[in-house]
């Protein structure tokens, strides 16, 4: 019983809103991403999301942009196909930012999991100085915490 | 079924002739292959015509744009169509699709990919004439590489697919600007070394529904 109270209590956390205004806001942890490559990706990022958008830094450490890793920060406009009454949600999301390559655009969907794990595909579109590079994100996994 | 179409709620004229068509059915005895054929008949009949009763809408498309690989990261030209399903106001859609690039001849190879695609989504009114739509399903790229002496190579990558489009409409006729990423899964040996096969998609879309 002494282990499984936590877990409860968690259950109760994550399931209840905690904002007073109404307003359901999730921090996720990203990670790693697979890749066309072996060993995939190592790109973290942390993402602050609410009903209809999203602020994210991150950074991948398998591309660089110069002597350093590509970094950079967006804000993203969020669909939500199922929201926070779902224990699969599910959000599509259109985004502009910033990044050590030059302005971005981001095309992102994310599956939330039991409102814990969370699982993005994401296409990045770099504005470089001579022309659009794409890199995308297949299976960007982390966790999605509910505060 | 043939109750079901003498009771929907169609139009006068429409019901009288399906009756017609239905009594003829019913008494031809031409066997069961050839009521078969036009139940299916009828089936697409009612279905096309009932729509408005039900709230479903028909839509069809065709699509120009880009598609990236993800062994190259270059960008070919990819064309194709897609047909699709959605309730009256949009908030569920379905869609099935079909895109291919054209034969690409060089250094002694000759080569061609296809894109087969379905996704189920909603759609997010921005205005009046304006809609996001956002979906995940599965698709597929299916390949082939000859070269000159005729050998050929086929290859085919298959996985989740995630789907936004920008749409804009007037009356029945839409344009929307898509983008889509289809994240080929290889073997067990890949997958435990984190390699997948992202293949993106930009398109630019026009159609008409009903």
């Amino acid at each position: 019983m002494k282990l499984v109270a936590p877990f409860f209590l968690i259950l109760i956390w994550v399931t209840t809103d905690p904002s007073p205004a109404n307003e359901s806001y999730q921090t996720a942890f990203m990670g790693m991403a697979t890749a066309p490559n072996a060993g995939g990706q190592t790109a973290y990022a942390i993402r602050r999301g609410y009903e209809d958008g999203e602020w994210a830094v991150f950074s991948n450490q398998y591309l660089k942009a110069g002597e350093y890793p590509l970094s950079g920060a967006l804000y993203s406009a969020r669909y939500t196909i199922c929201g926070k009454g779902c224990p699969i949600q599910f959000f599509g999301q259109a985004g502009v930012g910033l990044s050590t390559a030059g302005p971005l655009a981001e095309i992102l969907w994310s599956v939330h999991l039991i409102w814990l794990a969370r699982l993005d595909f994401a296409s990045h579109f770099y504005l470089t100085e001579k022309r659009v590079v794409v890199w995308n994100y297949p299976f960007w996994v982390g966790v999605s915490l509910p505060f | 079924m043939f109750v079901g179409i003498r009771k929907a709620g169609l139009p006068i004229e429409v019901k009288y002739l399906l009756n017609l068509l239905c009594d003829y059915c019913d008494s031809s005895g031409r066997g069961k292959l050839f009521i078969m054929n036009i139940k299916l008949c009828l089936l697409l009949i009612f279905s096309f015509t009932a729509h408005r009763a039900y709230g479903i809408q028909y839509g069809v498309g065709v699509a120009a744009g880009l598609m990236q690989q993800p062994t190259s990261n270059y960008f070919h030209g990819i064309y194709g169509l897609d047909i699709g399903l959605a309730s009256n106001n949009r908030s569920i859609i379905g869609k099935v699709g079909y895109l291919e690039r054209p034969t690409f001849d060089n250094a002694g190879y000759e080569d061609k990919e296809s894109h087969g695609f379905f996704w189920l989504g909603s759609g997010h009114q921005i205005s009046s004439s304006q809609k996001v739509l956002v979906g995940l399903g599965y698709g597929s790229v299916m390949g082939s590489l000859t070269d000159d002496e005729g050998n050929t190579r086929e290859f085919s990558s298959e996985g989740p697919l995630a789907y936004i489009e920008w749409n804009l409409w007037y009356g029945n006729f839409e344009v929307g600007l898509a983008h889509s990423i289809m994240t080929g899964i290889g073997d067990s040996f890949q997958t435990e070394a984190y390699v997948t096969w992202p293949y993106s998609f930009v398109l630019l879309r026009m159609g008409a529904r009903i």
